[in-house]
Parts: C-alpha cells; sequence; structure tokens
C-alpha cells in the first residue's frame, strides 16, 4: 500500500489527536458480573438481536440465540443495564453489583413499531436515537431480508426496501450492476449516486474496472457480501446528509456489518442452489413471408426451402440450445460469533457463483471478514472491521454493439443464413462465435476499519475512525487470433482495432479510499429536564485512482494469451485523486427527552474546487417532537407519534480535475517514427465550485391501534442551486468538449410513505404487511444561460434537458397525418417526418409502490411475497423499434396489418411508437420457508430452515418489451435510458438451508 | 462538601466547553482554508499552461500541431468523400444516416466532429507557432519547427476553406471560405520564408520538404481562389517526384487510418458512390463483390486507393489498412494544377493520357470541354478518398458544373439534400458570440 505525503501527514494529524485523547489512565475496580435473559414482553420469546449496555460506561454484550448474556468486569455498585434492538422499545433494569458476586437480570422487551429508541449511526452526533433526530432514516434489517429471500447482491438486497431509493437495473446478466438515486437526480453532471460508507468508511461506487462491453458494468458494491451486513441505514438528501459535506448532496446509504455477540460461539451455516432462467415467453417470435425470389434463393434463404409464396416462417430467437442456458446458482456461507465481556469477534466466510444466462456470463464472490471489538476498560473501546472479498466476473458483448448475440438474432430474418461469422437466424455473429468472447475482470477489494471511542468524562465522548478501502481489479480482453482471417467481434469495437490476428487487453484499475473521522460529544443537563449535546468534528477523506492498461496485438498463436508475446505492444494510464476535509459543529437540545432541536454547520474544503475557492458552508437545522409522550396527548387508538421537520444543505463535487487548464500527450506518426506529441486537454474553471442542494423535509412516524399499525409519512422538496452545467467550448479555441459552469436549478419534491401492520396475530396464523410508496416530481427549473435544450439519445434523438421538465425525459417524433388521420406521404409513396417531437413522460419512474406480506403458520412456516409496482416513466423500446424497421416483427410481416401503419412502424426515423409507458407490477419475491422441528434437528443444531425462493416470478406490464425495468448501460448511466440488446430481469429459483448451532 | 465538587466539576465543564468552543470556531473559520497542504492533489498525466513556455518542451508542441492536423486530415478525407460524390454510408445512426443524405444541421455529429478536429489543427499549429516565436526569440525566423507548425497551420486552414461553408478562427466571426483560403497562403508564404532562411547545413533536405510541401499547398489553396498566377508560381517549383506524407500507425486509435474505420470486414459500412463504380481502374479499386451495410443494403466497400502507400498497382487490391499513410502533398498535384490552368491544350491531354495509362486505359483524343471533362476524371480518380474531392466539387460547382450527387439515396428509400459544404456547428455558435 502506498500512502502519499499528505495522507501521512494527516494520519500523523489523527495519531496525535487520538493520543492525546486517549491519555487518561484506564482504572482498576473491584468487579462483579451482571448476567441475564432479554425477552418479547408479550411472546416471552428469547430476543436474539438485543445489545446490552451498562449505561455510563463502554461496558456491552450481545445476547446468544437463547437471548442470554453475560458481562463481566463491571464495577461494584449500582448500574442500569440497558437492553436495545431493532423492533422494540430499549428496556432497562437496575443491578446492584457486588465485587466477586454476580447478578442475574431478566429483561422483557414491548415489541416497538415506531423504534424511537434505536440507534442512527449514519448523519448524526450527539443523541443519536432516533427520537431526537429531525430526518427520515431508512433503516433496512438485512438479515431479515436474507432470510426470506433469495439476494445476489446488495443491490437486490435494498430492491423495494427504502422508498425514495430508485434502483434503475441494468440487466438481468450476472454481475451487472444497477443506478441508484435519491430522491430524484438532482445534478446533472456531478453525479447522482449516493455516498456510501462501510461501518463508517467511505467505499468507492467505481465498477471493478472491465473492459467496456457496450452496455453493462459491474460495480464494486457486489464486492459486499450481503450475510455480512447487519443492517443499512439509508438518509436521502441534503437536509440529513449535512455533515458530510460537499459530497453528500445525493444521500448517503451505510452498510453495517455484523458484529459479535458475547457468549458461547454462535456458528451459523447457509447452503444455497438454484438457477436462472430467461423464460422463451420473454422472447420475442421473428416473422417473414415466403416469396417467390426468397424460397428460389436456397443458399441464402435455406429454411424456405419446400414453402409456398406467401407463407409465414417464424422463428422464435435465442431458442438454439447454444444460445442461452439456464444459469446456476450455488452459494455458501459460514459465520461465528462469540467472546467475552471485552472482546468480541465475528468471522465469517463465503463462496457464490452465480452463472448468467449468456454461456459467457458469470460472477463468483469469494468473501472473509473478521470484525473484532475489544474494550480494555469501561472509558475506553476499540472496534477493528476488516473485509476482504474476491469478485470474478464475465461479461457478455450485449447491449449497444451490432456483435451482441442479441441483436444478432433480434434482427435477423427467420430462415435467411447469413454470411459466417452471422448464420441461420443470426444477423451479425452466431452463438457458438459469440459464446467465446471472454471479457473478465477480478477484483481484490479490502475494506479495513478501526475505531477507537473514548469516554473520560461522562460528559464528554470521543470516536476516531480510520478506514481504508482499497480495490485491486485484474480485467482481461482477448480476442483469439482468426484462421479465416475474419474479426467477428471486431474488436474494432472495444478498441477500434481489427483482431484478425489476435488481440489482448489487460487492466491494472486500483481504488484507494482512506477516511480519516474524529467526532466529539459534549454532553450537559442543564437540569433533569434540559439536555444540551454540544458535538464537533472533522472527517478527511481521499479518493484515489490510478489504473494501468497494456494493449497487444498480433498474437500469433491461439497458445498466446500474454500482452508481452504480441507483436505490437501499447499502454495507457490513467490517475486521479481527490481529497477533501471538512469541520462541523452542531448543538443539540432537548427538552424532557421528547423535543429536540438541533443546528449544525458543516465547512468544507475539496481539491476539486476551483483554485479562486478556499472554503464552503452548510448549515442544517431540524426538530423532532414526541408529541405522544406528552400529557395531553390523547388521540384514540393512536399510541406513538413524532413531529419532525429538517432543513438542511449538503454540496455535490465535480470531478478531481475538472477545474484545472490542462494540455497532455499522445503519440504522433512522422518519417522519423513514433514521437510525442502535446494535445489540448481541459479546458478548467478557477471558478468552480460544487453544486449546492437545499432540502426540507417535514413528517411524522407514528404507531396504531395497539401498535399493530404504523404509519410513516415524510415530504420533501430538494432544490439543487449552482448545478455543474457543460457549456460548449467553441472549438474555434482549440479546445473541444465542454466547461463546467455552475449554473443551473434543478427541483426534486415527493411523498414517503410507510404503511406497516399485524393484521392476524396468533398462535397458529400471523400476518405481517407492509406498503410503501414513494413519489417523485423532478424538474429542470433552469439552465441558467441562454440556450436550447439539450438533445440526446443512443439510438435516435429522443431525450431531453429541456427547462420545465424531468431531467433526461422522453420526446418522441411521429410520421405526419392528415386532419382525417390518415398518413402523409412524399412522392414516393414514403411518410413524412413530422418536425415536431412530442412530450411524453419522465425517464425514471415517478411512483413506487412495494407491497409485502408474511404468513407465518404455527410459529414455523413462512410464505413471503413482495409485489413492486414502477411507474409514471417511458422507456425506449429499442428492440422493437428496430425489429419494425427490419421487417421481422409481426406488426410488420401480418398480411392483415394496415399498410400505412407498417410503412410508419418501418420509417427509420419515427419512433414515437416506441417510447412506451413503462409502468409494471412484478411479482418480485416469494418464498417458503420452514424452520424444522429441534426433534430432527437434534443436538445438531439449534436451528434450521429450509427455504425456497423465486426472484422476479411474473410481470404485468403494458410495455411493448419482454422488461421496461433493464437499461442498456447499467449502472454507469446517469440519464441515458432504452431497452437495447440488453438480458431482461432473469426469474431465480433457488433452495437454501440455514443452521445455526 | 459534594456542593464544593459539583461546582467544581460543573465549573471544569464550562471551562472545557468554552475552550473546545474557541477550538472548533477557530477551526471552522480557517481550518478547511488553509488545509491546502494536505488537498494537494498532482495529475501526472497532465502539462500546465505555465509549462508550455520551457525550451524542452519546443519539439513536443511542434509534434503537437503534426499529430492534431494527420488526424484530422484522415478524418476530413473521410467525411468530405460521404459530402461529395467519392463515397456514401450504409449506417444506422442517425447523424450519419443525415450527414450521408447531405441534409444534417448544425446538431449533426459528424459534422460538427470534422470541424472540432480541423479547428484544433488550425489552433494547435497556431499556437505553436506562436509558442516558437516567444520561445526562439529572432531565432524563430530560421527555425525548421516553425516553419514546420505555419506549413501544418496553412493545410489545415485549406481544408477549413475548401470544405466549409465559413468559419470563424479563434472566437472570430465567420471568415469565409476566401477568407480562410488567404490565410493559408499567408501561413504558407511565411513557412517558405522561413524554411528559406533555415535551409542551411543539415537542414537543407529538411527545410526543402518543408518548402515543397507549402508551395503544393499554395498552388492548392491559390487554385481554389482563382490567383492562377500565384498558383502557378507554386506549383511550378515542385519536383514532380516530391511526395509528402500524412502517417497512420496502429499504435493507438487515434493513429490509425481512419477510413480503416467504416471499411473493415466486419460492419463496413463506407461504400463507393456510384460515381467511382465499374471503372475497372486500378487507382479505385471495387472488390468484386458487395457485402452487407449496416443497414443490410449491399454495398461495395472502397479499397485501398492509389494515393495510399499500400495501394497495389495489379493483383487483389488490400483494403484500407489502419497503418496505410496517405500522399498529402505531391509532384502530381502540382502538374494537375499547371495542366488545369494550362486548359484544354496538347500538354493537358499528353498529362491526361499519361494517367489513363495508370489507370489502364488506352490513351484518348479529346479537346476542349471533353478534355477538361476526362481531366476531371482522372484527378478524380488519383485523388480517390484523399480529401480533395469536396472542394474541387465546389470549385466545379462555382464554374457551373455540379457533380453533387442528386436523387434517391443509394441504399436508403430517401433523396439527397443539398448540403455541399461543412457548416459551423452549434457546439461553435453556442460559446462564440460572433459566430
Amino acid at each position: 500500500m502506498i500512502i502519499d505525503t499528505s495522507h501521512r501527514r494527516a494520519l500523523a494529524a489523527f495519531v496525535f489527536a487520538v493520543a492525546l485523547g486517549a491519555s487518561a489512565r484506564v482504572t482498576a475496580a473491584q468487579t462483579g458480573t451482571v448476567t441475564g435473559r432479554v425477552t418479547n414482553a408479550h411472546t416471552g420469546t428469547p430476543v436474539a438481536t438485543a445489545q446490552i449496555t451498562v449505561t455510563g460506561s463502554t461496558l456491552g454484550a450481545s445476547v446468544d440465540a437463547d437471548g442470554r448474556f453475560r458481562l463481566t468486569s463491571v464495577p461494584a455498585g449500582t448500574h442500569e443495564i440497558r437492553a436495545r434492538s431493532l423492533g422494540y422499545a430499549p428496556g432497562s433494569v437496575n443491578v446492584t453489583v457486588t465485587a466477586g458476586g454476580t447478578a442475574d437480570v431478566a429483561l422483557a422487551l414491548e415489541p416497538a413499531a415506531t423504534a424511537l429508541d434505536a440507534v442512527v449511526v449514519t448523519g448524526t452526533a450527539g443523541d443519536t436515537r432516533r427520537r431526537a433526530i429531525g430526518n427520515a432514516v431508512s433503516t433496512v434489517a438485512v438479515g431479515d431480508v436474507v432470510d426470506k429471500t433469495t439476494v445476489s447482491n446488495v443491490t437486490e438486497v435494498l430492491q423495494s426496501k427504502v422508498p425514495g431509493l430508485t434502483l434503475v437495473p441494468g440487466s438481468g446478466s450476472a454481475g451487472t450492476s444497477a443506478n441508484y438515486r435519491l430522491r430524484g437526480a438532482g445534478s446533472l453532471y456531478a453525479g447522482n449516486t449516493p455516498t456510501i460508507y462501510v461501518d463508517g468508511v467511505r467505499v468507492t461506487t467505481r465498477d471493478q474496472g472491465n473492459f467496456t462491453v457496450f452496455g453493462q458494468t459491474t460495480s464494486s458494491l457486489d464486492a459486499i457480501n450481503p450475510n455480512d451486513i447487519e443492517s443499512i441505514e439509508v438518509i436521502k438528501g441534503p437536509a440529513a446528509a449535512t455533515l458530510y459535506g460537499a459530497e453528500a448532496a445525493s444521500g448517503v446509504i451505510q452498510i453495517i456489518t455484523k458484529r459479535g455477540r458475547a457468549g458461547r460461539t454462535q456458528w451459523n451455516a447457509r447452503v444455497e442452489s438454484g438457477y436462472s432462467e430467461w423464460p422463451a415467453s420473454m422472447r420475442p417470435v421473428n416473422y417473414a413471408v415466403a416469396t417467390a425470389a426468397r424460397i428460389a434463393d436456397t443458399a441464402n434463404y435455406p429454411a424456405f426451402a419446400g414453402h409456398a409464396v406467401g407463407d409465414i416462417i417464424s422463428h422464435r430467437v435465442m431458442s438454439e440450445p447454444n444460445a442461452l442456458r439456464n444459469g446456476d446458482l450455488s452459494k455458501m456461507s459460514v459465520s461465528a460469533s462469540g467472546g467475552g465481556d471485552r472482546f468480541t469477534f465475528f468471522l465469517s466466510g463465503e463462496q457464490d457463483k452465480e452463472e448468467g444466462v449468456n454461456l459467457n456470463n458469470y460472477a463468483n464472490l469469494g468473501s472473509l471478514r473478521g470484525n473484532f471489538s475489544f474494550a480494555p476498560s469501561n472509558k475506553l473501546s476499540f472496534n477493528t472491521n476488516f473485509g476482504y472479498s474476491r469478485n470474478h466476473v464475465r461479461l457478455p458483448l450485449n447491449d449497444n454493439i451490432a456483435f451482441g448475440l442479441i441483436i444478432s438474432s433480434y434482427l435477423a430474418i427467420p430462415g435467411r443464413k447469413y454470411p459466417y461469422p452471422a448464420g441461420l437466424d443470426y444477423f451479425t455473429i452466431l452463438p457458438e462465435v459469440a459464446n467465446t468472447y471472454d471479457n473478465q475482470t477480478q477484483s481484490d477489494r479490502f475494506i479495513l476499519g478501526s475505531s477507537g471511542d473514548y469516554r473520560p468524562f461522562s460528559w464528554f465522548t470521543n470516536k476516531v475512525r480510520v478506514g481504508l478501502d482499497m480495490n485491486i481489479g485484474q480485467a482481461e480482453l482477448y480476442f483469439p487470433p482468426q484462421p479465416a482471417g475474419l474479426d467477428p467481434f471486431s474488436a474494432r469495437a472495444s478498441f477500434d482495432l481489427v483482431n484478425t490476428k489476435g488481440f489482448i487487453a489487460q487492466g491494472r484499475p486500483i481504488n484507494q479510499n482512506l477516511t480519516l473521522n474524529y467526532d466529539g460529544t459534549i454532553t450537559h443537563a442543564f437540569s433533569p429536564t434540559f439536555v444540551s449535546n454540544s458535538s464537533f468534528g472533522v472527517q478527511y477523506l481521499s479518493d484515489g485512482f490510478h489504473r494501468t492498461d497494456a494493449f497487444g496485438q498480433d498474437l500469433g498463436s491461439t497458445g498466446i494469451r500474454s500482452v508481452s508475446s504480441a507483436a505490437v505492444t501499447t499502454g495507457r494510464e490513467q490517475d486521479t485523486t481527490q481529497k477533501s476535509i471538512g469541520f462541523y459543529v452542531q448543538e443539540q437540545a432537548a427538552w424532557r427527552d421528547r423535543l429536540f432541536v438541533t443546528g449544525a454547520l458543516r465547512v468544507d474544503n475539496n481539491s476539486a474546487f476551483g483554485s479562486d475557492l478556499h472554503r464552503v458552508f452548510y448549515p442544517k437545522a431540524s426538530v423532532s417532537y414526541v408529541v405522544s409522550e406528552e400529557p395531553f396527548f390523547h388521540v384514540p387508538k393512536v399510541n406513538e407519534l413524532r413531529l419532525r421537520f429538517a432543513w438542511g444543505q449538503a454540496g455535490n463535487a465535480p470531478g478531481p480535475f475538472d477545474a484545472i487548464r490542462s494540455y497532455t500527450t499522445s503519440v504522433v506518426t512522422t518519417s522519423s517514427g513514433t514521437l510525442s506529441a502535446l494535445r489540448y486537454g481541459s479546458v478548467g474553471n478557477p471558478d468552480l465550485k460544487p453544486e449546492r442542494g437545499t432540502e426540507i423535509e417535514l413528517g411524522f412516524e407514528s404507531a396504531m391501534l395497539d401498535r399493530r399499525l404504523t404509519l410513516d409519512a415524510t415530504y420533501y422538496s430538494k432544490t439543487t442551486r449552482d448545478a455543474l452545467l457543460p457549456v460548449a467550448v467553441p472549438p474555434s479555441t482549440g479546445f473541444a468538449g465542454t466547461q463546467l459552469q455552475n449554473l443551473g436549478t434543478i427541483s426534486n419534491s415527493g411523498l414517503e410513505v410507510v404503511l406497516g401492520g399485524t393484521p392476524l396475530r396468533g398462535q397458529s396464523l400471523t400476518i405481517e404487511s407492509s406498503l410503501t410508496l414513494a413519489t417523485n416530481r423532478n424538474r429542470l427549473v433552469s439552465f441558467g444561460d441562454e440556450r436550447d435544450p439539450i438533445i440526446f439519445g443512443d439510438y435516435a434523438p429522443v431525450q431531453r434537458y429541456q427547462e420545465g421538465y424531468p431531467l433526461a425525459a422522453f420526446w418522441a417524433q411521429r410520421v405526419q397525418y392528415d386532419a382525417n388521420g390518415n398518413l402523409v406521404k412524399n412522392a414516393s409513396g414514403q411518410p413524412i417526418l413530422d418536425p415536431v417531437s412530442v412530450y411524453r413522460g419522465p425517464s425514471v419512474p415517478t411512483r413506487e409502490m412495494s407491497f409485502s406480506n408474511d404468513f407465518i403458520v404455527l410459529g414455523n412456516f413462512r410464505v413471503h411475497s413482495l409485489f413492486d409496482y414502477k411507474g409514471g416513466n417511458y422507456q425506449f423500446n429499442v428492440k422493437d423499434w428496430r425489429r419494425d424497421r427490419a421487417g421481422v416483427s409481426w406488426q410488420t410481416v401480418n398480411p392483415d396489418a394496415d399498410p400505412d401503419e407498417v410503412l410508419a412502424r418501418m420509417f427509420a426515423s419515427e419512433n414515437y411508437f416506441f417510447v412506451q409507458p413503462a409502468d409494471f407490477i412484478k411479482f418480485r419475491d416469494l418464498s417458503f420457508s420452514y424452520d424444522l422441528p429441534r426433534r430432527f434437528t437434534g443436538r445438531v443444531a439449534d436451528r434450521a430452515t429450509l427455504m425456497l425462493a423465486v426472484h422476479n416470478l411474473k410481470i404485468w406490464t403494458k410495455y411493448g418489451g419482454a422488461d421496461p425495468e433493464i437499461n442498456f448501460n447499467g449502472g454507469s448511466s446517469t440519464f441515458n435510458r432504452n431497452d437495447s440488446w440488453t438480458v431482461p430481469m432473469t426469474r431465480r429459483y433457488s433452495l437454501s438451508l440455514s443452521v445455526g448451532f | 462538601m459534594t456542593n464544593t465538587t459539583t461546582s467544581h466539576a460543573t465549573a471544569a465543564l464550562m471551562r472545557a466547553r468554552r475552550c473546545l468552543t474557541i477550538a472548533v470556531a477557530a477551526l471552522l473559520a480557517g481550518g478547511a482554508a488553509a488545509c491546502n497542504d494536505i488537498l494537494e492533489v498532482q495529475n501526472p498525466g497532465a502539462i500546465q499552461e505555465g509549462q508550455l513556455g520551457d525550451p524542452a518542451l519546443q519539439q513536443l508542441i511542434v509534434n503537437g500541431a503534426i499529430g492534431e492536423f494527420q488526424y484530422a486530415y484522415g478524418q476530413y478525407a473521410q467525411w468530405s468523400a460521404v459530402l461529395s460524390d467519392e463515397a456514401f454510408t450504409d449506417h444506422t445512426n442517425v447523424d450519419v444516416r443525415q450527414f450521408s443524405l447531405h441534409d444534417f444541421t448544425d446538431l449533426n455529429t459528424i459534422n460538427s466532429g470534422v470541424y472540432e478536429y480541423l479547428q484544433r489543427a488550425r489552433q494547435s499549429s497556431d499556437d505553436a507557432a506562436d509558442r516558437l516565436k516567444v520561445m526562439l526569440g529572432s531565432g524563430a525566423t530560421s527555425s525548421l519547427d516553425v516553419a514546420r507548425a505555419l506549413a501544418y497551420g496553412g493545410y489545415a486552414y485549406t481544408l477549413l476553406g475548401e470544405g466549409f461553408c465559413e468559419a470563424p478562427v479563434t472566437l472570430s466571426a465567420p471568415k469565409t471560405s476566401d477568407e480562410l483560403l488567404q490565410i493559408a497562403l499567408s501561413r504558407f508564404d511565411e513557412a517558405i520564408t522561413v524554411a528559406t532562411a533555415a535551409s542551411t547545413g543539415s537542414n537543407v533536405a529538411a527545410a526543402q520538404d518543408i518548402i515543397h510541401m507549402s508551395q503544393v499547398g499554395g498552388a492548392r489553396a491559390a487554385l481554389k481562389l482563382g490567383d492562377a498566377a500565384k498558383a502557378r508560381s507554386y506549383a511550378s517549383q515542385v519536383p514532380a517526384s516530391y511526395e509528402k506524407l500524412a502517417y497512420y500507425s496502429s499504435n493507438t486509435v487515434r493513429e490509425n487510418n481512419a477510413l480503416n474505420g467504416l471499411t473493415h470486414a466486419s460492419g463496413a459500412s463506407l461504400a463507393m458512390a456510384p460515381a467511382f463504380l465499374g471503372l475497372n481502374d486500378p487507382r479505385v479499386p471495387q472488390p468484386a463483390l458487395t457485402q452487407l451495410g449496416l443497414t443490410g443494403g449491399s454495398i461495395y466497400t472502397p479499397l485501398t486507393p492509389y494515393m495510399y502507400t499500400e495501394w497495389v498497382s495489379s493483383g487483389s487490391a488490400p483494403r484500407i489498412s489502419v497503418e496505410s499513410d496517405v500522399r498529402l502533398a505531391t509532384g502530381l498535384e502540382a502538374r494537375y494544377v499547371i495542366a488545369e490552368l494550362d486548359g484544354p491544350v496538347q500538354t493537358t491531354l499528353d498529362f491526361v493520357n499519361e494517367r489513363r495509362a495508370v489507370g489502364g486505359e488506352a490513351p484518348v483524343s479529346l479537346s476542349g470541354d471533353q478534355l477538361m471533362d476526362e481531366f476531371r476524371a482522372q484527378r478524380a480518380r488519383d485523388f480517390y478518398l484523399t480529401g480533395q474531392r469536396l472542394g474541387d466539387l465546389r470549385r466545379y460547382a462555382k464554374a457551373g458544373i455540379n457533380l453533387f450527387p442528386t436523387g434517391k439515396y443509394p441504399v436508403f428509400t430517401d433523396s439527397y439534400g443539398g448540403a455541399t459544404c461543412f457548416i459551423i456547428p452549434l457546439t461553435e455558435k453556442a460559446g462564440n458570440p460572433s459566430a
């Protein structure tokens, strides 16, 4: 590991600060032991997820599967023992400990629908209980998700779980990434991907470094094993993310991994097996009419032989055995958790193998994790988390490239034999050729985080965190030599090179994120009812990326797979670094532990700012009021009610070198050979500053009907000012492309509602239901300068940035019709394009709803279902657009079709038919799980659960294609949307067995 | 005692809070701004503006001008062919399609690409000459590098003048084709002056190369301007065997011969236009068979033409290689200039028959307009896909000879539009108030 000079300086400053804070003497005292058990106050069943703390100290423990705990080295005296668990109100009991003695306690926790006292770690300082926080925080209990369904990655864990988080999956190909967006797009250029932390360590959201496949990308987030995650917290905008400063306007997602639990070592193991499929019903049938010419031309139309003129020839695309497969899935994981009063550990290992439906697609993940906690004294504790994973992905050539198997099949005239490397029913490439495409990426991911909590006085807490996220990739793209002199994949498509002699590309991307963090809080009770928490902190972040690529052409032999053995070798290098530092102060005043008022200010500097800018300030304010705890509150049937309001700002920094005018070098060939040459680089902008997001949100959380029903609702309104906009650089200056300027204004507003309930709670049957709803209204308010709409699109100019409309909304052009609705034609009998484009709608969902149900029968049999609705948006159905143009769709071949409609559909520039409403309902998850009776598991296991799960079982949609949810450019595309040559979300079946012992 | 302890603790707490408040306020006020050291980042792949005055970068700067021109020239050769009658495309991309139909707007990315590359080449040459003049002081008047930058700049202006209806220069108002060609002439003249001054000792061969390159360029620009005397003056000084190449290689995509891009075996979309089909002339080799274009049309993909260094005079013509260099300036072109200025005279007929012989054709005996028609046909074949044709067609059109393609497009149902030159793209207009 290389840490540069500035990192060392920052690290030294931190070590100094830690040393100062940690210099207090650890006192020894006479101690005793506290044991106990935590149970559900209603059912008496153990609460196996409870955390135990001794108030006023760092002592703590987790309970075992039976809810039991043991605390040693508890100083003699009277203490308050507190128990907390997600989904329960905290409980406490006072206990007197004698030196050398053991005290036993019982803690019964009330199920608490709104979890007001659950601790939130993301974007908070001071009192971090949910009741004290004025903004909405979504928490996903990942263990519940993993136990109920089959999930492949973090994206699937979050899918349909967090209102306001829109996930646009890229494709159904294994190992491909999704696009994340929280509360709409607030930026045109600076990105809308939330900042992501793992246990307080900021991690990269870059891809894994794969060579392009012209669409789908990988995600480094997929290198995190869902089985290692305890929970995920999501804060959704500037009102909540102010304390994260200039890189948090798009929201923050915090992944919290599992921690060890004191007591007997608990082992958990899980095996899962299954497969994914692309059902035939989700692939179209191509048609062709048998004409005399085709019947006679047996060389080019062999399948037409024997047919009569007028016969219809058909072929379901990709139906050949070597075109698609059922992709096998296998997963194995094991974990151990245990420890004592002062030390706990969590260890885990996992091996996942997942094949895609393309024969050259797979994603394998191996991971190891070790989380350790150590509390040498009541005032001092340390946590160290270490995660390692190896992710190996092979991607097929699909999406926006003519040599993908999907386009090759979708546009082929059935029964026609195309010249090799294409063939019968394949327009550009045959499956046996396409399947040899070899684009692999392997990455080693290390996430190391260490934190120290020091509480020198009861009123003063300090937390120091150091973290490193390192992702070291190896990417390889290989084209063997083609003896026939053909370049079937067209290496040109990747590198604009002809690959008939063989080609290899090897890349070494390295990503290094460093996090240094200090947070301090001083608590002062001015009176028993009025408490102040003064917090302050500093955060230093560094994001470095380095990539080296080597290319070799003319390999000479299929046995050669090395750049150094190639006849012609070239290379390239990329190096970017972005650093930021931020300080904050926060004052939080609490009255009677039910009214909380918070004000905070953060100041940031960032290496990406223009040279004329040295700091930016981000303020925030919030109020939280647990009104239901007021004596005057008497609303029938309402058990809990918290009102909250938050206002805040956060930023979105430009790219690492966007502000700097620079030149670069390339090569030039002359009569003297190859020489280095100067090139214009970036025009830069010394005035560049971060985008500023301002958000106001208000809402409430409530529990009703004896806590059987919960209702949370939040309204937000977010405005991005100084939005970075690319301004065209006049090419006559020599520079080209664009210059970023802080010009635009973008708004987002919406409503988020979570309704939870237990309609039925009984011994034999319990039903738990949850309904989430989220809306988003996104608008480009102003470009900030005089400019025409920006029109773009990958296959046709169907998307726009236009003032007053959603960012990247869809527009379409249709052919002209006269007043009677008849097609207008030119002298050649062809349609005429209407020059006026018609607004269709947004390109991302504006309405999202999920509905989940759990039926628990006899306490050990569970049926889980999740339905997911997304809508209000449009999608460009490129597949059908191109099939119509190619004249292979039923709409164009059907002899009874309206000839004018056929003309219009086949007219190249017409796209109105194909920018289609993308609303859908998906039966996202269905699972059946059964807890095996103890008489079967005997002494071998404490618990064993068998689960059969199906993912993406069914879709209901009026969209013309198979799946409107996919996007050709996957997670890398901020705004471009279309359904082109991409694998739809696959259906996945799996059977798993989880054992705890 | 308890009260005293409590008050001491409270006082300590308050003192601590005050100290921390002051410290935090100080951090907030100055901390972020004072942390420039730890926010320092390096971009090892970039050269900053201030470094370009370093004499050690002299060669790098001139090479930059050459590299930008060669890249722009390759792109211009390809797309000016499509905008003339040399080639058309069978492509799915809307911008390519509209450009190929000669019916495009200032949003068209093909048009804006060619504009961007040529402007960058022009500005690189102008900047290089200016920087070197400052860097070298009085030595600039006899510097081969300065002469070289000026000569390539002259060619960039020439292509802008030949191919664009109008174009600005460094944020200026648009200049007409003739104004651009006049600037080209001034660059060539200055290049000749500087190279002549540098033509001493071991520099003689290199200086002569720049001088002849500039003379061919000057003759080309003057011919387009209708300045016959100047064109003849330049052309008559060029040796018949002179050749100046634009170099291409497989080193990087940017170094590839651009014509390879749309003509390779799989996925070809560039097609020989009807005007150049069936000639049976090795200078304009035609494949024996058609191949499928990207929208499924049957097209004849151009093979390596005469002015490309990998051209073969007989046998099976190769596809255009990424490494094929192109003859940018030649003694042959100078002879064409003189013959055209001479008009339909015997020497022109002799020259035409000499060229027909290269194409494997029997001599003809023509005169007057017929001879000049044949002259133009031979010129078209000799310079096929070298970026000469569009300027020629515009010149011929001014003289009332319109050879731009019209009517139905070869592979689509659409018809040709009326565009005959590249236009100023929106990217320039949006940021250049004078444009």
